[in-house]
C-alpha cells in the first residue's frame, strides 16, 4: 500500500479521494477503513498479494539496490555513456515522486558531458509515476513525434 | 524565415557543432542543419517549444539557460548562439561568460534600445517604447536588462570579451559596425549581432 501511494501524485490523490468517507456518514473511530483512500489502498494491497509472490518484490528490490551503472565505469555515469551513437530522449513527469525531474536531469547532464545526442522534456501532469502507463496525451505525442522524426530521418538515409 | 537567422547562418562555417540557447521552435537549428550541415543542439525553457523541436527530430533540452548551462562541458561547441534573449536574464554577465565557456565563440543578438524609433517614443511621447522588435508593454515585458548596441560594445570592452564582428540589422539591410560608425549605426539598427570569442 505504501508503495502504491508513490505511483500516484499528491494532487491526483487529493482530487480522487480527499477526506471522503467510505460508505458512512461519520467517523467510526475504529481501525476499519473509514476513508475512501484507505479502502482503495486496502483493495490494491489485496490485489497485489493475489497477483505477485511477495518474494519477487524482495528480489526486485535487491536487484535495484545492486544496480549501479556508474560502478563498472570508474569515471561515473559520463564514462558509461561515452562513444554512444544512440539518439537519446529523456522524459520526466512533473509529479513523479520516484524518478524525479531532478534525477532525470542528472542523467541528461551525464549524457551531455559524454557528448551524446540527447533531448529532454518534462511533461506537466498530476498522474504521478504511473503517467507512463496511463493515457497522458502530451507524453504519447512527444514519444510519437520523436520516433516518427527518427523514422523519416533513417528512411531518407536509406538505413531502413 | 527571419532575416536575423539568415545572417547568423551566413556567419557560421560549415560542418561545425552549434548550441542554440533559447532555440524556440527550432527554426534556426533547422536552417543550420540543412544549409550548413551543422550539428545543432538546443536549450529551451518553454515546454511547448521543446516538444515542437522534438517532433521535428531536433535535439533539444528543456531547461533554463540562466541556471542550466553548467551541464555542458567547457568548449564543447564551436559556436553558441543566443538570439535576442540576453536582455531577459537576471544576470546577463553570468550567462555571457557561460556561453563563452561552453563555446569557442558566441553569437549574441540584441534588440537595440538605441534605435531611433525607440528613442523618439520616450522623448516625444513620454511612453515606454513598443515596437516590432520590442512588442511588450512595460508591465508584461520579459526584458529586464534592455541595452543598446553601444552599451553592449562598452560592456564587452569592460569585461575583456573579444568582439570579432558586429552587424547591424534594419529590415533587410545588414551593415558592419565598427568603432568609427558605432554612433550612427546605434541609431539606425533595430538589431545588433555580436560575434564574440
Amino acid at each position: 500500500m505504501v508503495g502504491h501511494i508513490s505511483y500516484l501524485s499528491e494532487k491526483g490523490m487529493q482530487e480522487k479521494f480527499g477526506r471522503k468517507l467510505q460508505e458512512r456518514g461519520d467517523y467510526d473511530f475504529s481501525f476499519n477503513a473509514d476513508f475512501q483512500v484507505e479502502s482503495y489502498l486496502r483493495h490494491q494491497g489485496f490485489a497485489f498479494v493475489e497477483r505477485f509472490d511477495a518474494n519477487s518484490i524482495l528480489y526486485i528490490t535487491r536487484a535495484m539496490d545492486y544496480f549501479d551503472l556508474s560502478r563498472q565505469y570508474k569515471g561515473g555515469l559520463t564514462e558509461a555513456f561515452k562513444n554512444q551513437q544512440t539518439k537519446f530522449l529523456v522524459i520526466s513527469f512533473s509529479s513523479d515522486w520516484l524518478y524525479t525531474t531532478k534525477e532525470n536531469k542528472d542523467t541528461v547532464i551525464a549524457l551531455n558531458a559524454a557528448g551524446t545526442d540527447v533531448s529532454f522534456a518534462e511533461i506537466k501532469t498530476d498522474k504521478g509515476h504511473d503517467s507512463f502507463l496511463v493515457d497522458e496525451p502530451e507524453f504519447l505525442k512527444t514519444i510519437k513525434g520523436f520516433i516518427d522524426s527518427m523514422h523519416i530521418k533513417f528512411k531518407n538515409e536509406k538505413r531502413i | 524565415m527571419k532575416k536575423e537567422f539568415k545572417v547568423i547562418a551566413e556567419l557560421l562555417p560549415n560542418n561545425i557543432r552549434v548550441l542554440d540557447v533559447g532555440c524556440g521552435d527550432g527554426s534556426l537549428m533547422d536552417l543550420l542543419m540543412k544549409e550548413k550541415n551543422i550539428e545543432a543542439r538546443g536549450l529551451e525553457i518553454k515546454e511547448e517549444h521543446v516538444k515542437k523541436c522534438i517532433y521535428k527530430g531536433l535535439s533539444v533540452i528543456e531547461g533554463n539557460a540562466e541556471t542550466e548551462l553548467n551541464q555542458f562541458p567547457d568548449q564543447s561547441f564551436d559556436y553558441v548562439i543566443l538570439s535576442q534573449t540576453l536582455q531577459a536574464f537576471y544576470s546577463p554577465e553570468k550567462v555571457l561568460k557561460d556561453l563563452l565557456r561552453v563555446g569557442k565563440c558566441a553569437i549574441v543578438s540584441i534588440p537595440n534600445f538605441g534605435y531611433w524609433k525607440v528613442r523618439t517614443s520616450l522623448l516625444l511621447f513620454g511612453k515606454m517604447p513598443v515596437t516590432k522588435t520590442l512588442p511588450y508593454s512595460w508591465h508584461n515585458t520579459p526584458n529586464l536588462h534592455m541595452c543598446t548596441i553601444k552599451d553592449m560594445y562598452n560592456f564587452c570592452a569592460a569585461k575583456d570579451i573579444k568582439i570579432d564582428k558586429i552587424l547591424g540589422l534594419n529590415g533587410d539591410r545588414t551593415s558592419q559596425i565598427k568603432k568609427n560608425n558605432l554612433e550612427i549605426k546605434n541609431l539606425f539598427s533595430k538589431i545588433g549581432i555580436f560575434v564574440l570569442s
